[in-house]
């Protein structure tokens, strides 16, 4: 079956046909929650919305595009609209442990799993995270990044060098500690 | 170069955007079922028992209300059947005399239906038979405290005596314009034989009766006139009344049996203008008696007699005169009569819970629960008996429970807000009016409130322009000033003299669930 006749028979309510389509992206998309969510509890309950989102809106997908790229956008969205949910505080907090970074080492994560590489990405506090999923991950620019965010596009640089330092202090230690 | 690099990105992000890209995650069996159980489907059949639930409750609310109204009637209606197996039970023989000769508790005075105006005018002994005046002995002592008004007590009695009748209406007068003048109102649909229909009445507060006086007894009156009279006895058992006359009027007009009924135009629009005669005919004859004995001016102005006349107590408390006299013998005990009040309807406010469901995007159905405050104000001034002029203002707030059915167009969606214009029919149910009096004698201010039980309904059609403000995904407040058209014939009661407009304007302001 291919994704247009998927996305033909989720349409006419085959029951078969969604199940299907949830099977081939859940996945991967619950990988997609958990990097913004923090925890699996928050992630499910986002891909659980989000998925409900795609059966509803699938016939505004006009086949323009991959389909899990159209799926993947929605439940960033999704994320992201549960995010908005926290405080703001949250989103921009003056996070103290930048102060002490240390200085930055070109690193290609090589060595590392990508299992260890989320885990590391969750301990991040969440206005770090988010951003760092969209530019890094997602290749959302800063402009971009604080349009959905509603922040500053210098909030959202800062924001973002400062998740990316951090982390690769995390992963430092994590190699030391592996080491 | 690669895109990353166009970007600015480092080596960095393009292992950790490779590390992610595919990364999986086991999913639980339950967020697929959550799926299941949160799609449209499901949405769809909450939305509909949302539905039913709301129209289910809405016409259950209409039905207790209507329940409510139409249970007040028949209480009423039973009193008045109970009345007249009285009458037609009752022995006679008191009445076939003719004679006067009652109980001490027992109210003098019975009204002629027969005697119209013309008649009043120009026959003096008619005018004193078509008033029907007579006076027990108690209410010589309590009430009529001149000579002059005893005299023409026994004048009256005499009189009555001597011809045998009953000081009410003839066979050969059998008072054409109570049926030719009485109005039919569609909202009771209830009228007796000779065309006069029941009257909600009530007085001050008391609880209300239907036609416990005249018309109730129209029957007799072209028959045996002696029933009329026990009738009314068992009927009214208040005493005489005084009543005071405003200064364009006689000083001081000693009348029986106009009693004071509490605000009710529908006395008025019921009964129609044959009582009103009939209460003129009371006044004028007893004026005319008066003056005959030289203590007072005859020149007594018709205006101000009818049922329906704003009236005000010693309590300050504005009412209507009325041939029904369930009256607070305290309260009767004196009445001033009052020059035309300024009333006016000064809208309605309405407060509302409704459901809605859209038919279409921008389409919507809506019904719901309404609550509405009809306002009404009178002003009058007149003099009391130090001579001070007192300005009397009450404002009156009838109260109904109605539902509509409505449609609303949807102009503007926004996230926030939304905006529509709106109009359909109602129906609501009158359960309570409310009294605010305020007086003010001089510098001194007098401020009264009452209520009362409301027996009316309304069917009207509301349009309006509404704004509306999101209260989460179903929920919103709004405010929709409009339009009120209310279907001739079943428009709010009003007061006094006020006939209602039927377009007015309305407010109104809610909660609304919509799906």
């Amino acid at each position: 079956m291919t994704e247009a006749q998927l996305v033909e028979q989720c349409l006419k309510g085959n029951a078969f046909a969604q199940r299907r389509l949830y099977d081939q992206y859940s996945e991967l998309l619950m990988g997609v929650c958990l990097r913004y969510m923090g925890s699996r509890e928050l992630a499910q309950d986002v891909l659980q919305e989000g998925f409900i989102r795609v059966f509803r809106k699938l016939d505004t997908y006009k086949g323009e595009g991959a389909l899990g790229a159209w799926i993947r956008r929605i439940m960033v969205n999704t994320a992201l609209e549960h995010l908005r949910k926290l405080k703001k505080q949250e989103m921009t907090a003056d996070f103290q442990e930048a102060d002490y970074l240390i200085p930055e080492r070109e690193q290609t994560l090589s060595g590392i799993g990508a299992k260890e590489i989320m885990q590391l990405i969750q301990q991040l506090p969440v206005g770090y995270r988010t951003v760092l999923n969209l530019y890094a991950v997602e290749g959302y620019n800063h402009r971009e990044i604080a349009e959905q965010l509603g922040i500053s596009e210098g909030t959202s640089k800062s924001q973002y060098s400062r998740a990316r330092n951090l982390l690769k202090k995390m992963l430092n230690r994590q190699t030391i500690s592996a080491k | 170069m690669s895109e990353d690099e166009k970007k600015g990105k480092s080596g960095f992000e393009a292992s950790l955007q490779e590390a992610m890209a595919n990364y999986r995650e086991p999913v639980d069996p339950a967020v697929w079922q959550g799926v299941m159980a949160g799609m449209a489907p499901k949405q769809k059949r909450r939305a509909i028992v949302w539905w039913w639930w709301g129209a289910a409750a809405s016409l259950l609310l209409l039905l207790g209300a209507g329940t409510l109204w139409w249970s007040q009637g028949t209480q009423s209606g039973q009193m008045l059947a109970e009345q007249t197996a009285t009458e037609k039970t009752a022995p006679t023989e008191e009445s076939s005399k003719g004679k006067l000769d009652r109980s001490e508790n027992e109210v003098p005075l019975i009204l002629d239906g027969s005697a119209s105006e013309n008649q009043v005018k120009e026959d003096g002994a008619t005018d004193e038979q078509a008033a029907g005046l007579t006076a027990s002995k108690a209410n010589t002592d309590l009430a009529l405290t001149s000579t002059n008004a005893k005299e023409l007590t026994r004048k009256l009695e005499g009189q009555a005596a001597s011809q045998d009748l009953p000081a009410t209406a003839t066979e050969e007068e059998p008072a054409p314009v109570i049926a030719a003048n009485s109005p039919s109102n569609p909202k009771t649909g209830t009228r007796n034989s000779d065309g006069l229909s029941t009257d909600p009445n009530a007085a001050f507060g008391a609880p209300k009766q239907r036609d416990a006086g005249l018309a109730s007894t129209s029957n007799d009156r072209s028959g045996n006139a002696g029933d009329l009279k026990d009738t009314k006895v068992d009927a009214i058992p208040y005493r005489v009344a005084f009543l005071d006359v405003v200064p364009d009027l006689p000083q001081q007009l000693e009348a029986t049996d106009l009693a004071v009924s509490p605000f009710s135009k529908k006395s008025r629009k019921k009964v129609g203008r044959s009582s009103s005669t009939w209460l003129l005919a009371a006044a004028v004859g007893t004026m005319q008696t008066q003056s005959s004995t030289g203590s007072r001016s005859p020149s007594f102005s018709t205006q101000g007699l009818a049922t329906g006349n704003p009236v005000v107590n010693s309590n300050d408390e504005l009412g209507y005169l009325s041939e029904d006299a369930s009256v607070p013998e305290e309260i009767v005990e004196r009445v001033v009569l009052l020059p035309k009040p300024e009333e006016d309807y000064t809208g309605s406010v309405t407060a509302a819970f409704t459901v809605q469901y859209f038919l279409l995007p921008r389409l919507s159905v809506e019904t719901g629960l309404l609550h509405t405050s009809h306002q009404f104000s009178s002003k009058v001034v007149y003099l009391n008996d130090f001579g001070e002029r007192v300005h009397l203002e009450s404002n009156f707030s009838d109260r109904y429970l109605g539902a509509p059915l409505q449609l609303n167009y949807y102009f503007l969606q926004s996230k926030r807000f939304n905006g529509y214009v709106g109009g359909g029919l109602a129906l609501e149910f009158g359960y309570s009016r409310r009294v605010s009096n305020t007086s003010s004698p001089d510098d001194a201010w007098v401020v009264s409130e009452s209520s009362s039980s409301l027996d009316d309904f309304n069917l009207l059609t509301p349009v309006g322009l509404g704004l509306g403000y999101n209260l989460g995904r179903y929920f919103s407040l709004y405010a929709q000033p409009g339009l009120t058209f209310f279907v001739p014939g079943f428009e709010p009661e009003g007061i006094g003299n006020l006939e209602v407009d039927a377009l007015q304007p309305n407010f109104r302001t809610g909660l609304r669930f919509h799906f």
